[in-house]
Protein backbone atom coordinates (compact mmCIF):
# COMPACT_ATOMS: atom_id res chain seq x y z
CA UNK A 1 0.00 0.00 0.00
CA UNK A 2 2.78 2.33 0.72
CA UNK A 3 4.16 1.72 -2.88
CA UNK A 4 0.97 2.82 -4.48
CA UNK A 5 0.56 6.15 -2.26
CA UNK A 6 4.42 7.28 -2.70
CA UNK A 7 3.61 6.62 -6.47
CA UNK A 8 0.63 8.69 -6.43
CA UNK A 9 2.46 11.29 -4.24
CA UNK A 10 4.82 11.08 -6.56
CA UNK A 11 2.97 12.03 -10.07
CA UNK A 12 3.06 15.55 -11.69
CA UNK A 13 0.00 16.36 -10.02
CA UNK A 14 0.93 15.53 -6.67
CA UNK A 15 3.89 17.06 -6.87
CA UNK A 16 2.61 19.79 -8.17
CA UNK A 17 -0.08 20.45 -5.18
CA UNK A 18 2.36 19.98 -2.60
CA UNK A 19 5.56 22.23 -3.57
CA UNK A 20 3.84 24.45 -6.03
CA UNK A 21 3.89 28.02 -4.35
CA UNK A 22 0.29 28.65 -4.12
CA UNK A 23 -1.01 24.95 -5.59
CA UNK A 24 -2.21 23.49 -2.10
CA UNK A 25 -3.57 26.74 -1.39
CA UNK A 26 -5.83 27.44 -4.26
CA UNK A 27 -7.00 23.53 -4.39
CA UNK A 28 -8.24 23.61 -0.89
CA UNK A 29 -9.78 26.70 -1.49
CA UNK A 30 -11.63 25.59 -4.20
CA UNK A 31 -12.36 22.31 -2.28
CA UNK A 32 -13.78 24.02 0.70
CA UNK A 33 -15.80 26.09 -1.82
CA UNK A 34 -17.34 23.44 -3.39
CA UNK A 35 -18.22 21.32 -0.30
CA UNK A 36 -19.83 24.94 0.78
CA UNK A 37 -21.91 25.42 -2.00
CA UNK A 38 -23.07 21.58 -2.63
CA UNK A 39 -23.81 20.65 1.42
CA UNK A 40 -25.23 23.95 1.71
CA UNK A 41 -27.79 23.75 -0.67
CA UNK A 42 -28.18 19.91 -0.40
CA UNK A 43 -28.86 20.91 3.41
CA UNK A 44 -32.82 22.39 2.09
CA UNK A 45 -33.74 19.04 0.75
CA UNK A 46 -32.67 17.52 3.97
CA UNK A 47 -34.25 19.83 6.18
CA UNK A 48 -37.85 19.26 3.02
CA UNK A 49 -37.71 15.42 4.26
CA UNK A 50 -37.24 16.55 8.32
CA UNK A 51 -40.63 18.64 7.13
CA UNK A 52 -39.01 21.55 8.84
CA UNK A 53 -39.01 24.32 6.21
CA UNK A 54 -40.47 24.74 2.68
CA UNK A 55 -43.59 22.65 3.60
CA UNK A 56 -46.00 23.92 0.73
CA UNK A 57 -43.62 22.36 -2.07
CA UNK A 58 -43.45 18.66 -2.82
CA UNK A 59 -40.72 16.51 -1.78
CA UNK A 60 -39.50 15.80 -5.13
CA UNK A 61 -39.73 19.10 -6.57
CA UNK A 62 -37.37 20.40 -3.83
CA UNK A 63 -35.29 17.57 -4.92
CA UNK A 64 -35.29 18.39 -8.58
CA UNK A 65 -34.45 22.01 -7.35
CA UNK A 66 -31.46 21.53 -5.23
CA UNK A 67 -29.86 18.87 -6.91
CA UNK A 68 -28.51 20.49 -10.08
CA UNK A 69 -26.73 23.05 -8.27
CA UNK A 70 -25.70 21.07 -5.20
CA UNK A 71 -24.39 18.76 -7.99
CA UNK A 72 -21.94 20.85 -9.52
CA UNK A 73 -20.68 21.39 -6.23
CA UNK A 74 -20.37 17.75 -5.24
CA UNK A 75 -18.49 17.58 -8.47
CA UNK A 76 -15.84 20.28 -7.37
CA UNK A 77 -15.59 19.02 -4.20
CA UNK A 78 -14.45 15.56 -5.29
CA UNK A 79 -12.22 16.17 -7.92
CA UNK A 80 -10.25 19.26 -5.55
CA UNK A 81 -10.07 16.38 -2.64
CA UNK A 82 -9.02 13.69 -4.98
CA UNK A 83 -6.01 16.44 -6.23
CA UNK A 84 -5.58 16.54 -2.15
CA UNK A 85 -5.23 13.23 -1.84
CA UNK A 86 -2.85 12.49 -4.66
CA UNK A 87 -0.63 15.25 -3.05
CA UNK A 88 -0.53 14.12 0.39
CA UNK A 89 -1.59 10.30 -0.26
CA UNK A 90 0.69 8.54 3.14
CA UNK A 91 -0.19 11.52 5.37
CA UNK A 92 -3.82 11.08 4.51
CA UNK A 93 -4.31 7.59 4.97
CA UNK A 94 -2.27 7.83 7.78
CA UNK A 95 -4.86 10.08 9.01
CA UNK A 96 -7.66 8.96 11.51
CA UNK A 97 -10.10 12.15 10.49
CA UNK A 98 -9.17 11.62 6.83
CA UNK A 99 -10.37 7.35 7.13
CA UNK A 100 -13.82 8.84 9.22
CA UNK A 101 -14.21 11.56 6.46
CA UNK A 102 -14.15 9.08 3.78
CA UNK A 103 -16.65 6.58 5.72
CA UNK A 104 -18.91 9.43 6.41
CA UNK A 105 -18.54 10.14 2.71
CA UNK A 106 -19.37 6.55 1.78
CA UNK A 107 -22.16 6.29 4.14
CA UNK A 108 -24.00 9.38 2.87
CA UNK A 109 -23.69 7.54 -0.70
CA UNK A 110 -25.39 4.55 0.98
CA UNK A 111 -27.99 6.47 3.03
CA UNK A 112 -28.83 8.54 -0.47
CA UNK A 113 -29.36 5.03 -2.12
CA UNK A 114 -31.67 3.31 0.27
CA UNK A 115 -33.59 6.48 0.04
CA UNK A 116 -34.01 6.46 -3.83
CA UNK A 117 -34.07 2.71 -3.67
CA UNK A 118 -36.42 1.70 -0.63
CA UNK A 119 -38.01 4.74 1.04
CA UNK A 120 -38.84 6.84 -1.99
CA UNK A 121 -40.81 3.76 -3.65
CA UNK A 122 -43.97 5.23 -1.40
CA UNK A 123 -43.51 8.78 -1.97
CA UNK A 124 -46.37 9.14 -4.11
CA UNK A 125 -48.31 9.10 -0.93
CA UNK A 126 -46.14 11.87 0.96
CA UNK A 127 -44.47 13.68 -1.48
CA UNK A 128 -46.92 17.18 -0.55
CA UNK A 129 -46.72 16.51 2.89
CA UNK A 130 -45.51 18.66 5.24
CA UNK A 131 -44.22 16.42 7.42
CA UNK A 132 -42.55 13.08 5.27
CA UNK A 133 -42.78 9.50 7.04
CA UNK A 134 -40.33 8.56 9.48
CA UNK A 135 -38.20 6.88 7.32
CA UNK A 136 -38.13 10.18 5.08
CA UNK A 137 -37.27 12.01 8.24
CA UNK A 138 -34.79 9.77 9.19
CA UNK A 139 -33.03 9.73 5.65
CA UNK A 140 -32.89 13.83 6.15
CA UNK A 141 -31.70 13.60 9.49
CA UNK A 142 -28.92 11.18 8.64
CA UNK A 143 -27.20 12.86 5.88
CA UNK A 144 -27.17 16.48 7.90
CA UNK A 145 -25.17 14.74 10.33
CA UNK A 146 -22.80 12.56 8.43
CA UNK A 147 -22.45 15.81 6.22
CA UNK A 148 -21.26 17.87 9.22
CA UNK A 149 -18.93 14.60 9.91
CA UNK A 150 -17.31 15.42 6.67
CA UNK A 151 -17.04 18.93 7.39
CA UNK A 152 -15.61 19.03 10.69
CA UNK A 153 -12.72 16.30 9.69
CA UNK A 154 -12.06 17.99 7.16
CA UNK A 155 -11.06 20.76 9.67
CA UNK A 156 -9.69 18.67 11.65
CA UNK A 157 -7.34 17.12 8.78
CA UNK A 158 -6.48 20.76 7.92
CA UNK A 159 -4.69 21.06 11.15
CA UNK A 160 -3.54 17.88 12.26
CA UNK A 161 -1.96 16.65 8.90
CA UNK A 162 -1.58 20.37 6.42
CA UNK A 163 -0.25 21.88 10.33
CA UNK A 164 -2.23 24.69 9.59
CA UNK A 165 -2.73 27.08 12.99
CA UNK B 1 -6.64 47.05 22.26
CA UNK B 2 -6.33 44.35 19.60
CA UNK B 3 -3.13 43.66 21.56
CA UNK B 4 -5.12 43.46 24.97
CA UNK B 5 -7.45 41.14 23.75
CA UNK B 6 -4.47 39.17 21.59
CA UNK B 7 -2.95 38.47 25.06
CA UNK B 8 -6.11 37.65 27.01
CA UNK B 9 -6.38 34.50 28.79
CA UNK B 10 -8.80 33.35 26.57
CA UNK B 11 -6.70 34.17 23.32
CA UNK B 12 -3.97 32.45 24.66
CA UNK B 13 -5.61 29.71 25.67
CA UNK B 14 -6.99 29.13 22.18
CA UNK B 15 -3.73 30.00 20.62
CA UNK B 16 -1.90 27.01 22.48
CA UNK B 17 -4.36 24.41 21.66
CA UNK B 18 -4.14 23.30 18.03
CA UNK B 19 -7.29 20.90 18.67
CA UNK B 20 -9.66 23.83 20.09
CA UNK B 21 -8.87 25.97 17.14
CA UNK B 22 -9.48 23.28 14.87
CA UNK B 23 -12.86 22.48 16.34
CA UNK B 24 -13.57 25.96 16.06
CA UNK B 25 -12.84 26.43 13.09
CA UNK B 26 -15.06 23.30 12.21
CA UNK B 27 -17.67 24.78 13.76
CA UNK B 28 -17.23 28.04 11.86
CA UNK B 29 -17.06 26.42 8.79
CA UNK B 30 -20.65 24.33 9.16
CA UNK B 31 -22.20 27.71 10.52
CA UNK B 32 -20.92 29.18 7.21
CA UNK B 33 -22.12 26.51 5.05
CA UNK B 34 -25.67 26.92 6.19
CA UNK B 35 -25.31 30.77 5.49
CA UNK B 36 -24.03 30.36 1.99
CA UNK B 37 -26.59 27.09 1.26
CA UNK B 38 -29.60 29.90 2.55
CA UNK B 39 -27.84 32.45 0.43
CA UNK B 40 -27.53 30.70 -2.61
CA UNK B 41 -30.91 28.94 -2.42
CA UNK B 42 -32.82 32.52 -1.78
CA UNK B 43 -30.81 34.61 -3.92
CA UNK B 44 -31.24 31.86 -6.90
CA UNK B 45 -35.19 32.34 -6.16
CA UNK B 46 -34.89 36.21 -6.18
CA UNK B 47 -32.98 36.03 -9.79
CA UNK B 48 -35.97 33.75 -10.83
CA UNK B 49 -33.99 30.03 -11.33
CA UNK B 50 -34.71 28.29 -8.74
CA UNK B 51 -38.34 27.31 -7.59
CA UNK B 52 -39.69 29.80 -9.90
CA UNK B 53 -43.43 29.11 -9.70
CA UNK B 54 -43.22 29.37 -5.88
CA UNK B 55 -43.70 32.65 -4.29
CA UNK B 56 -40.30 34.33 -3.47
CA UNK B 57 -41.48 35.10 0.29
CA UNK B 58 -42.06 30.99 0.42
CA UNK B 59 -38.44 30.62 -0.06
CA UNK B 60 -36.85 33.70 0.90
CA UNK B 61 -38.17 33.85 4.68
CA UNK B 62 -37.35 30.36 5.75
CA UNK B 63 -33.89 31.11 3.91
CA UNK B 64 -32.88 34.30 5.83
CA UNK B 65 -34.10 32.83 9.25
CA UNK B 66 -31.38 29.91 8.80
CA UNK B 67 -28.96 32.14 7.42
CA UNK B 68 -29.32 34.27 10.72
CA UNK B 69 -28.91 30.98 12.55
CA UNK B 70 -25.87 30.07 10.58
CA UNK B 71 -24.63 33.53 11.08
CA UNK B 72 -24.79 33.36 14.45
CA UNK B 73 -22.73 30.16 14.62
CA UNK B 74 -20.06 31.60 12.48
CA UNK B 75 -19.91 34.73 14.68
CA UNK B 76 -19.44 33.29 17.88
CA UNK B 77 -16.80 30.88 16.88
CA UNK B 78 -15.46 33.86 14.37
CA UNK B 79 -14.78 35.68 17.27
CA UNK B 80 -13.23 33.04 19.19
CA UNK B 81 -11.11 32.63 16.16
CA UNK B 82 -10.05 36.06 15.82
CA UNK B 83 -9.01 36.77 19.58
CA UNK B 84 -5.48 35.15 19.14
CA UNK B 85 -5.00 36.51 15.58
CA UNK B 86 -6.55 40.16 16.05
CA UNK B 87 -3.45 42.47 14.92
CA UNK B 88 -2.41 39.92 11.90
CA UNK B 89 -6.15 39.92 10.98
CA UNK B 90 -7.23 43.52 11.00
CA UNK B 91 -4.17 44.14 8.84
CA UNK B 92 -4.81 41.59 6.44
CA UNK B 93 -6.49 42.85 3.25
CA UNK B 94 -8.28 39.49 2.81
CA UNK B 95 -9.80 39.83 6.37
CA UNK B 96 -11.20 43.59 5.58
CA UNK B 97 -12.35 42.30 2.09
CA UNK B 98 -14.14 39.49 4.22
CA UNK B 99 -15.65 42.02 6.57
CA UNK B 100 -16.68 44.89 3.99
CA UNK B 101 -18.63 41.89 1.88
CA UNK B 102 -20.37 39.96 4.94
CA UNK B 103 -21.54 43.88 6.40
CA UNK B 104 -22.97 44.72 2.79
CA UNK B 105 -24.51 41.44 2.54
CA UNK B 106 -26.10 41.73 5.43
CA UNK B 107 -27.47 44.96 4.53
CA UNK B 108 -28.93 43.83 1.62
CA UNK B 109 -30.76 40.72 3.16
CA UNK B 110 -32.09 42.78 6.50
CA UNK B 111 -32.91 45.69 4.50
CA UNK B 112 -34.05 44.95 0.73
CA UNK B 113 -33.98 41.18 0.08
CA UNK B 114 -37.37 41.01 2.01
CA UNK B 115 -38.91 43.95 0.18
CA UNK B 116 -38.35 42.84 -2.76
CA UNK B 117 -39.91 39.19 -2.42
CA UNK B 118 -43.09 40.23 -0.88
CA UNK B 119 -43.13 42.28 -4.55
CA UNK B 120 -41.85 40.40 -6.60
CA UNK B 121 -44.65 39.44 -8.48
CA UNK B 122 -44.93 43.32 -9.84
CA UNK B 123 -41.17 44.08 -9.52
CA UNK B 124 -39.29 41.24 -10.61
CA UNK B 125 -36.55 43.22 -12.43
CA UNK B 126 -35.67 44.50 -8.95
CA UNK B 127 -35.80 41.00 -7.42
CA UNK B 128 -33.32 39.68 -9.88
CA UNK B 129 -30.80 42.66 -9.48
CA UNK B 130 -31.41 42.25 -5.34
CA UNK B 131 -30.75 38.51 -5.64
CA UNK B 132 -27.59 39.18 -8.32
CA UNK B 133 -25.94 41.41 -6.06
CA UNK B 134 -26.70 39.18 -3.17
CA UNK B 135 -25.06 36.36 -4.62
CA UNK B 136 -22.18 38.22 -6.03
CA UNK B 137 -21.63 39.54 -2.10
CA UNK B 138 -22.08 36.20 -0.89
CA UNK B 139 -20.14 34.53 -2.95
CA UNK B 140 -17.12 37.25 -2.16
CA UNK B 141 -17.31 36.51 1.11
CA UNK B 142 -16.69 32.75 0.32
CA UNK B 143 -13.62 33.80 -1.64
CA UNK B 144 -12.09 36.58 0.63
CA UNK B 145 -12.75 34.06 3.54
CA UNK B 146 -10.83 31.43 2.11
CA UNK B 147 -8.16 33.25 0.69
CA UNK B 148 -7.53 34.77 4.50
CA UNK B 149 -7.61 31.58 6.06
CA UNK B 150 -5.28 29.69 3.32
CA UNK B 151 -2.82 32.83 2.32
CA UNK B 152 -2.52 34.60 6.12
Amino acid sequence: MSTFLLTLENTALGTLIRESLYGFQIVVGIHILGLVFSVGIFLWFDLRLLGWTLGSAAVSRVYRQVIPWATCGFLVMFLSGAMLSTGFATRAYGSPYFSIKIAAIVLAGANAAFYHLVTERGRTEWDSASRPPAAARAAGMISILLWATVIVCGRLMAYTMYGMS
Amino acid sequence: MLDALQHSWLAQTIAQSQMLTAALSAAHLLGFTIVMGSAVVSNLRLIGVMFADQPAIQITQPARRALLLGACLSAATGVLLFMPRASGAVANDFFRVKMTLLALALLVLTTVQGRVARREAAERGAARLVGAIGLALWIGVALAASAFILLE
